[in-house]
């Protein structure tokens, strides 16, 4: 113990001006991240506003008493579950496939100003995005459906109030917006790769194919198993502002997730107390989340998060 | 590395330290005193909605010259704390949860002002109205029927003065189109579906093509269809004495039928559930698409429905008829904003000071402008010289309001109109409006929503759910019927503990039956 106390003494005081540094980067930690964090104990009490956080009375689970028992929960978990699985077998493996293609491209300012178009969707907020997806998939003066009617007959389609397409609709947004930004840390992960290993595929013989499925991904496997296990964490959490732009009251049974669900009772129904339950619940259950994945790639051989 | 880099360091370690204490130095004694020169007047904040209305030569909500001018003639200081409109319910929830709510908290939402005040977050008044107040206090004399609204749990928490008018909802119709196709004014529901099928399938405006949808929506268009069968959503009525929801008076089955068959003959826009802003039913409506709006006093008579089309005459349609007889149009609350007092408010004083000062000279030029730059007055009443230049300059100053006196009658609202033509028929038209509003009595069996936790606690829920269902029996096709709907809402409404709940409004409802008329 001694040891180690004094080791660490050690390193600081000699270190102790890069320690400064690294002070504003663990005050915002400490100030925003850790400190919030007491406030959580309302999730196991009944908060009134004038008691204050520490003077309400303490109500045990009875919070997570109500939210189990809660038969919208289960169906809102669903969801929640279900737009997070899609998202994890499609949305996650675009920027992959994106970022290979943009490696091949050889034309130096083609692949520039083919990025800057990808990054694009990234900077529009979800409120803009909404509207405009909202208005192309319009049965009646929609781009797609004009498509759809003009060029295969098909009857229009009304995507955006039907359970069965809105979560269609709802991943191939989330493509389109975040394929293009995901790309970047691909992109210099594959920069990492060293050229003389493409220099001896070519020498053996190897095709463009098999240099990226010998070469290439195996060279970013370490930054795919790291995105994927933070990835996992966000499983319980759907962003709020892609849902609450895109949903309406047509297809509520198959939209409406965890985030909705908070923001509903938490900011409009200002029953705090509830609402920190299920923050704190679906903040568990990530964690859990993460920690498995992150055993299992470890034992997978990759280096993990820690 | 290291060595090189120490040399520097010390210095720059030092100038970052002294910056880190200069800006918490800094925020500690802000407070929001910018103008720290007048102290000497008493001070106080207040909310005010932010409906984005401020043109940006104008300044912002929280200064521009009007704040200035208020500040200088009340001798208060006022800091303003603009609410977004529509996140009314999530800002100040925040607020108040994180301790740092105005001291003068003012909203439309009386639930969600009970709420606060169970919370403990605001205090009674009437002691200091009847200690510091002389011109309030004379206005509250002379209008009583504010009172029951001003009252939570028998004390007084509430400021508010009466409306300019309770006329809110209305159904518009394109008079012109009935000519054309000689149709004579709807007088039952029945009558409107008629009229309905007729434009759909007429087409009135004359462009030989099969392009008209009969019916435009406004955020009024559920609450139109309620009001016709007397069952307006999430509220309550007494049915012999019960108090029940609307879903279980039986009544509402027809208002979902209602709905359902519209939607279903094609007479709104198909696409209505994707139109949350109603952009898409207002462009219908001014482009002369639609031939009837289910509207309000300001959705219907735009001024880009006159400016788009010359010849198209709109007139409001009288209450309509149905088996149950015939409901008014929608009267508001006869309070404007309620305002409640922050409990650790300082300077009570000067609030109730601001708002005498308010109700006595305040309001009038915060309602017309400046004489003479913006208005003139001839009889008595406030003349607008310049339509375009009041919009800009003055309309948003009625934000500022917390009490005023104006009243919107039909003559005041024609003469408020000038000279503009474009104006002067949106002010006929909220005048016939205002008249039609008057003449028929509107079914409000609770003034205002019950005061029981309980409700409160599930009504956001219970709101979700019966738009799904309404939604649902609306485009459902024909296995989701209205009386499939009402089963679903019976289900939603026992799961969220219902029961328990109607008897507690019950029990509210014979508790304080007395002050509810």
């Amino acid at each position: 113990m001694k040891r180690i106390g004094s080791s660490l003494w050690r390193d600081i005081s000699r270190d102790k001006y890069l320690y400064l540094f690294l002070m504003p980067g663990l005050i915002f930690f400490v100030l925003f991240k850790y400190a919030p964090l007491y406030g959580e104990i309302i999730a196991f009490k009944d908060f009134r506003i004038m008691d204050g956080i520490w003077g309400s009375e303490w109500a045990g689970l009875k919070h997570f008493d109500r939210l189990f028992n809660d038969r919208d929960f289960w169906i809102i978990l669903r969801n929640t579950l279900l737009l997070n699985l899609y998202s994890i077998l499609f949305v996650f493996p675009a920027p992959i496939v994106l970022a290979l293609l943009l490696n091949e491209v050889r034309s130096h300012w083609f692949k520039r100003s083919l990025q800057n178009m990808l990054y694009l969707p990234h900077f529009i907020s979800w409120v803009v995005l909404g509207g405009v997806i909202i208005s192309i998939l319009s049965p009646s003066t929609g781009l797609v459906n004009i498509v759809l009617s003009k060029v295969f007959g098909i009857e229009p389609i009304y995507f955006m109030a039907s359970p069965f397409w809105w979560p269609i609709v709802f991943t191939l947004s989330s493509i389109w917006q975040t394929a293009g930004w995901g790309t970047i840390l691909y992109l210099a992960a594959m920069g990492n790769i060293d050229p003389q290993l493409y220099e001896a595929a070519k020498i053996d013989g190897a095709s463009k194919l098999r240099q990226i499925f010998h070469v290439t991904l195996p060279g970013i496997r370490g930054t795919i198993a790291i995105l994927l296990i933070l990835q996992m964490g966000k499983v319980m959490d759907v962003g709020f502002e892609q849902v609450f732009n895109l949903q309406n009251s047509a297809v509520f049974s198959v939209a409406d997730v965890i985030s909705t669900y908070v923001y509903r009772m938490g900011l409009l129904g200002a029953q705090y107390s509830y609402a920190t339950a299920v923050g704190l619940f679906q903040g568990i259950i990530g964690l859990i989340l993460v920690l498995l994945v992150n055993k299992a790639i470890k034992s997978m051989g990759e280096g993990g998060l820690w | 590395m290291h060595r090189k880099l120490k040399k520097g360091m010390p210095t720059v370690a030092a100038s970052m330290l002294s910056v880190m204490l200069l800006v918490s130095a800094c925020s500690n004694d802000g407070g929001g005193s910018a103008g720290t020169g007048e102290t000497a007047q008493p001070k106080f904040s207040a909310s005010i909605y932010d409906r984005g209305a401020v043109a940006a030569d104008q300044g912002t909500y929280e200064k521009n010259k009007w704040t200035d001018w208020i500040d200088q003639e009340s001798g208060v200081d006022v800091t303003w704390v603009p609410i977004p409109r529509s996140q009314e319910q999530d800002k100040l929830n925040v607020m108040v949860a994180s301790g740092q709510a105005p001291d003068v908290i003012t909203s439309y939402d009386r639930a969600m002002l009970a709420r606060f005040i169970n919370q403990g977050v605001a205090q009674p008044i009437d002691e200091y109205i009847e200690k510091y107040s002389t011109s309030y206090k004379a206005y509250l004399e002379a209008n009583p029927e504010l009172l029951p609204h001003l009252t939570f749990d028998g004390e007084m928490y509430a400021i508010a003065s009466l409306r300019p008018t309770r006329a809110q909802t209305q159904i518009w119709i394109r008079q012109d189109w009935l000519d054309k196709l000689n149709l004579t004014m709807p007088t039952t529901v029945d009558e409107l579906l008629e009229v309905a099928r007729a434009f759909r399938d007429g087409d009135p405006d004359g462009n030989n093509a099969n392009d008209t949808t009969a019916i435009a929506m406004s955020s009024a268009y559920g609450a139109i269809i309620d009001d016709w069968y007397m069952a307006r959503s999430g509220e309550w009525f007494l049915e012999d004495g019960e108090a029940v929801m609307n879903f279980f008076t039986g009544r509402f089955e027809d208002s979902l039928a209602f709905r359902k068959q519209v939607y279903e003959e094609g007479l709104v826009d198909k696409e209505f559930v994707t139109d949350q802003n109603h952009a898409r039913q207002k462009q219908l409506w001014v482009t002369g698409k639609s031939g009837i709006m289910f509207g309000t006093i300001l959705d219907g008579p735009y001024p880009e429905f006159f400016e788009n089309q010359s010849d198209a005459v709109m007139v409001p349609v009288p209450p309509l008829a149905t088996k149950y007889g015939t409901n008014g149009y929608q009267k508001e609350q006869p309070n404007y904003l309620l305002s409640i007092m922050n409990k650790d408010t300082k300077d009570p004083e000067a609030i109730i000071k601001f708002v005498d000062w308010m109700i006595e000279d305040g309001w009038r030029p915060l309602t017309y402008g400046e004489e003479g730059v913006h208005h003139v007055v001839q009889d008595d009443q406030a003349v607008i010289i310049d339509s375009e230049k009041f919009k800009n300059e003055v309309s948003f100053m009625g934000e500022y309001r917390i009490v005023h006196q104006e009243t919107m009658t039909p003559e005041s609202l024609m003469a408020a109109a000038g000279d503009d033509p474009v104006q002067q028929k949106i002010a006929e038209l909220r005048g016939e409006m205002i008249k039609i509003s008057e003449a028929t009595p509107y079914r409000k069996d609770f003034p205002y929503p019950p005061t029981v936790n309980e409700f409160s606690d599930v009504s956001g829920q219970f709101s979700k759910k019966w738009t799904e269902v309404v939604t649902q029996v609306t485009m459902g096709g024909p296995t989701q019927t209205p009386e499939w709907g009402i089963d679903q809402l019976e289900k939603e409404w026992s799961n969220l503990g219902g029961p328990a709940i109607n008897e507690l409004v019950q029990e509210w409802y014979e508790a304080n039956k007395d002050s509810l008329d």
